[in-house]
C-alpha cells in the first residue's frame, strides 16, 4: 500500500460581515491524499496515483452560533447562484435551518429556512435544490412533526420540504412528507429527507422497528412537485445487489440525473465482511465504495459530474472527509487550519466546481461549518488529477498560494 | 408520411409545454380481429406477398388524447402474453403520456411517466420496455423525457426506469450541457442486459440554437455512452439506433455511403454483433453491417427505417421490422428475415424478400399508414397505425403462422 499521508497546508483569513453578526471566514489551504483502491461490484481494478493531491482553500463558516454544520451546496445547474444549507444550534438549544448564497466563497447572510420555522421545533436542513431555473428552489431536511402536513403525529421525525414560492394548499410554503412507509410508532419511527435534485428526485431513509431492531431503509421518491397533469407521486425503495446482504440503508445524496449516494450495512466485497459502506447508483448499476483502511465508509454527496464526496473512519474518534475525482480514484481531505492542524471532518456537499462543503469538530468541542474550494486553473480539483497524471511536465504545485 | 430523423417529424419532436388536463382518464379502445397483412398497395418488386398471418389488436389509451402509439413489447411469457410500452397525445398538443399494458387484451394502462411532471409543461415517450425483474412491479423502460423548466424551454433528456428509480442522461462529451432543450438524448431501445440505443444531439455553441446532426449511441451501465462504431467506409452521419436486442444486435437509420457511385444516402441498417457485445466497448465489438432496401425500391429506398429487431437464435434466423413508404406515398411495415450472418467482417444476409405489412384490426377499412416499430422473439409485433377515422391508434399483432415458423 502506498498513500502518503503527507499534508501541506497554509491558511489565510477573512472576515466577511453580514447583516446578521459577522461571519469569520478562516481560509487554509491544504492537500489531499489519494486512496489505492476502489472496490466496486463492477470488480474495477485498485487505482493508485502517487503524488496527485486535489489542493482546498479551506473557510470556516462560523458565526453566533454554535454547533454549525453545513450540510449540502447545490448544483446550480439552473442559474439559481450558489447555495449552501445547514443547521445550527440556536439560542433556545433548538436547531434551525439555513441557507446562504454565495459565489463559492463569500456567502450572504444566513436565511432561516424555512422561514417560519415553529420556535419548539427542530430543523434540519439537509440539501437545496434548483430545478433549472432561478425562478423555482426548495430545500429539504427533517424535523419533529408540526403543522398539518405531517400527520404521523407519533413518528419522531418526518421528512420536510420548503418551498418559498409554494402559494397553493396551506400557505405555509412546506410540503411535509409524513410516514410514506408507515413507519409506525414508538422511538424508531422516522422519515428524513436527506438529498434533493434539479429533476426533483428527493432521496432519504426512513426507519422502522423490525425484529426488535431499529432498522434503516434507503429510498427514492419523487412526491414533490408533481402539481401538474400526470403528476405521479412515487416511492422506490433501492434493491440493492443480493450479494450485498444489506441489513440497513441510508440514502443522502443525488443529483439531477438520478444518481444516488448513501451507506450501507453490508457486505463488503472487498473483506467479506458486514461494515457501514458506501454506495452509488447510477443507471442500473450499484457500486460500493469503500476505503481502504476504514472501519466505515459513508458516500454522503454526488455532484452533477457524479463525483461523490463524504466520510469515513478508521477506527478512532475522528472522522475524515473523502471526495472523488474522474477515473474512480478517491482523496482524503481534512479541514486544515492555520497551525496546519487537521480535524475531524465530515464532507457532506459537492457543489458544481468541485468545491467542498461540510462540518468539523472545532477545538471546543463543537461542530463549524467549512466550505473549501480548489481552482480549477491550477488544476487544482480533484477531477483534473487523473487527466495530468499522464500529463507529463506537469507543473510542480506551488507550496503556497 | 411517416416520421424520419431527416425530417421534422415525432422522432424529433420537441415536447412542448402545454397545459392539459388530467392523467384520470383512461379509456380504452379495443377493436381486435383477424386478418392478414394487405398486398393490395403498389409494392416494388422485391416485396413478395406476405406469408405471415397476425390477429390484431387495436390499442388505445386516450390519458392524453386520442391518438396512441406502440413503441416497444418484451419478450415475456409468464403471463398470457408479452407487455407492451407507448403513448398517447392529443390532436392539437404534443404532450406525451406514457404507459405500459399487460396482455393479452391491452385494455388497461399504467402510468410510465417520469414523476417530476409540475407545471403541466413536459412528457414522456418511453419507446421500449424489458421485464420487470424479480418481484418489482416495474418494468424496465427506456425512453426520453421533456423535463419542465420554470421559465422557457425544457430539457430533453434520455431517460431509464428501473423498478421504479429512474435516471436520466446527458451525453457524455457533448459539453454543453442539457440546457434549452438544444442538447438532448433519446433512448428508443434497450436489452435484457439494460444497453440502452438513441440518438443525441449536441448544441453546436452557447449562442446558437443549432444542433449537431442526430448520432447514434448506446449507453452501457457502469460504462457510459459510446456512439454505434459504423463501418468506417459508411462514412454514416445523421444516424440513429432505434432498436437493440438481447444479443447486443441493432437497428436503425443513417446517411451512408454503401457505394461510391451513389454516394452518401438515407438508408436503414441493422447491425449483427459477433464479440465482446453489450460491454460497451465499441472499438473492440465486432459487428457484421448490413442495410435495408436496395435499390429496388427506386427512390423509396430512402424511406426504410429498421425499428426492431428480434434475438432468435440462431442469429441466421432474426427477424428485423420497420416502415418504408410506397411509390404512392403510403407508408406500410415491413419484416424482414436475416438468412445468415458470415464471418465477422463480411456483410450480414438478409433474405432478398422482404414482406409488406399493413396491420388491419379492423377488416372494413385499410390503413393509409402503418408503422411496425417491434418484435420478439414469439413472433409479436406492435407499432401503430392511421385508422379511417384519422386518429392514430396502437396495434398488437399475435402471430398466428408464419411469424417464428418461417423456416425448418
Amino acid at each position: 500500500m502506498r498513500s502518503p499521508l503527507h499534508a501541506l497546508s497554509r491558511c489565510r483569513f477573512a472576515v466577511i460581515a453580514f447583516g446578521v453578526g459577522a461571519f469569520v471566514l478562516a481560509g487554509c489551504q491544504g492537500l489531499g491524499k489519494t486512496f489505492d483502491t476502489i472496490p466496486s461490484s463492477l470488480g474495477i481494478s485498485p487505482n493508485y496515483e502517487p503524488g496527485k493531491e486535489p489542493v482546498y482553500s479551506y473557510f470556516s463558516y462560523t458565526f453566533k452560533k454554535n454547533n454549525v454544520k453545513i450540510t449540502g451546496v447545490n448544483d446550480d445547474k439552473g442559474g439559481a447562484g450558489i447555495h449552501i444549507v445547514g443547521d445550527y444550534y440556536g439560542a433556545s438549544t433548538k436547531y434551525s435551518g439555513f441557507t446562504s448564497a454565495g459565489d463559492g466563497i463569500t456567502f450572504s447572510s444566513p436565511s432561516p429556512d424555512p422561514t417560519n420555522t415553529p420556535s419548539n421545533s427542530n430543523i434540519f436542513v439537509t440539501s437545496f435544490n434548483d430545478i433549472e431555473s432561478n425562478s423555482h428552489y426548495f430545500s429539504v431536511g427533517y424535523s419533529p412533526p408540526f403543522g398539518s402536513g405531517c400527520t404521523t403525529a407519533t413518528a419522531n421525525f418526518c421528512g420536510v420540504l420548503y418551498d418559498p414560492k409554494a402559494t397553493t394548499g396551506s400557505g405555509t410554503h412546506i410540503y411535509e412528507i409524513a410516514d410514506p412507509k408507515g413507519v409506525g410508532t414508538g422511538s424508531c419511527a422516522a422519515t428524513y429527507l436527506q438529498g434533493t435534485s434539479a429533476t426533483g428526485i428527493q432521496v432519504g431513509y426512513y426507519t422502522k422497528i423490525s425484529g426488535g431492531n431499529c432498522v434503516a431503509h434507503a429510498f427514492e421518491e419523487y412526491s414533490y412537485p408533481t402539481t401538474g397533469a400526470n403528476g405521479v407521486p412515487q416511492f422506490v425503495e433501492f434493491q440493492f445487489p443480493a450479494n450485498w446482504v444489506v441489513t440497513n440503508s441510508w440514502a443522502y445524496g443525488t443529483n439531477r440525473l438520478g444518481q444516488v449516494v448513501g451507506a450501507c450495512i453490508c457486505t463488503s466485497l472487498t473483506t467479506g465482511a458486514q461494515q457501514m459502506i458506501g454506495w452509488k447508483y447510477d443507471n442500473f448499476n450499484y457500486v460500493q465504495i469503500q476505503i481502504p483502511t476504514a472501519t466505515s465508509t459513508q458516500a454522503l454527496a454526488v455532484n452533477g459530474n457524479g463525483l461523490v464526496a463524504g466520510a469515513y473512519n478508521t477506527g478512532t474518534a475522528a472522522s475524515h472527509g473523502f471526495v472523488g475525482g474522474s477515473g474512480n480514484y478517491y482523496y482524503p481531505v481534512d479541514y486544515t487550519d492555520s497551525s496546519q492542524k487537521t480535524y475531524s471532518t465530515v464532507i457532506s456537499g459537492y457543489g458544481p466546481q468541485e468545491d467542498i462543503v461540510g462540518w468539523y469538530q472545532a477545538g471546543n468541542g463543537l461542530t463549524a461549518g467549512f466550505i473549501g474550494t480548489c481552482e480549477k486553473t491550477a488544476n487544482d480539483c480533484p477531477s483534473q488529477l487523473a487527466a495530468a497524471r499522464h500529463r507529463p511536465g506537469r507543473r510542480q504545485r506551488p507550496q503556497t498560494r | 408520411m411517416i416520421s424520419s430523423f431527416l425530417g421534422t417529424g415525432r422522432l424529433n419532436l420537441a415536447l412542448i409545454a402545454v397545459g392539459v388536463a388530467a392523467i384520470t382518464v383512461s379509456a380504452c379502445s379495443t377493436d381486435t380481429g383477424s386478418g392478414t397483412s394487405s398486398l393490395s398497395h403498389n409494392l416494388a418488386r422485391a416485396v413478395t406477398p406476405a406469408t405471415f398471418t397476425w390477429k390484431w389488436q387495436s390499442v388505445g389509451d386516450t390519458s392524453a388524447g386520442s391518438n396512441t402509439e406502440i413503441t416497444g413489447i418484451n419478450n415475456l411469457t409468464s403471463s398470457n402474453a408479452p407487455e407492451i410500452v407507448g403513448f398517447s397525445y392529443g390532436s392539437t398538443t404534443t404532450f406525451h403520456n406514457s404507459f405500459t399494458s399487460l396482455g393479452p387484451h391491452y385494455t388497461s394502462f399504467a402510468d410510465a411517466n417520469f414523476p417530476r411532471v409540475g407545471n403541466g409543461s413536459t412528457g414522456t415517450q418511453m419507446n421500449a420496455i424489458q421485464p420487470a425483474p424479480g418481484s418489482s412491479p416495474y418494468p424496465t423502460l427506456a425512453g426520453f423525457v421533456s423535463m419542465p423548466a420554470d421559465s422557457g424551454p425544457g430539457d430533453v433528456y434520455a431517460a431509464l426506469e428501473n423498478q421504479g428509480l429512474w435516471s436520466l442522461s446527458e451525453v457524455q462529451g457533448a459539453g454543453l450541457g442539457g440546457q434549452g432543450g438544444a442538447n438532448a438524448g433519446y433512448l428508443y431501445g434497450i436489452n435484457d442486459s439494460h444497453v440502452s440505443v438513441g440518438y443525441f444531439v449536441s448544441k453546436i455553441s452557447t449562442s446558437s440554437s443549432a444542433t449537431t446532426p442526430p448520432e447514434a449511441y448506446q449507453v452501457v451501465p457502469g460504462v457510459g455512452a459510446t456512439n454505434v462504431p459504423f463501418p468506417a467506409s459508411w462514412k454514416a452521419t445523421n444516424s440513429v439506433a432505434y432498436g437493440i436486442n438481447d444479443a447486443g444486435d441493432m437497428a436503425g437509420t443513417a446517411i451512408a455511403t454503401i457505394n461510391s457511385s451513389s454516394g452518401a444516402q438515407p438508408v436503414a441498417w441493422y447491425a449483427l454483433c459477433y464479440t465482446i457485445c453489450n460491454a460497451g466497448n465499441s472499438t473492440s465489438a465486432s459487428y457484421c453491417w448490413q442495410t435495408l432496401g436496395s435499390s429496388d425500391f427506386g427512390k423509396k429506398t430512402s424511406t426504410y427505417v429498421a425499428y426492431g429487431i428480434n434475438s432468435l437464435r440462431p442469429a441466421s434466423t432474426r427477424q428485423i421490422v420497420g416502415s418504408y413508404e410506397d411509390s404512392s406515398n403510403h407508408t406500410h411495415g415491413f419484416l424482414a428475415n436475416v438468412t445468415g450472418p458470415a464471418t465477422s467482417g463480411s456483410p450480414c444476409v438478409t433474405e432478398t424478400t422482404q414482406y409488406p405489412i399493413d396491420a388491419q384490426p379492423n377488416t372494413k377499412t385499410t390503413p393509409t399508414l402503418t408503422v411496425v416499430r417491434g418484435i420478439n422473439n414469439a413472433g409479436y409485433i406492435v407499432g401503430w397505425y392511421t385508422s379511417g377515422k384519422g386518429i392514430t391508434l396502437g396495434f398488437v399483432g399475435e402471430p398466428v403462422t408464419g411469424a417464428t415458423k418461417r423456416r425448418p
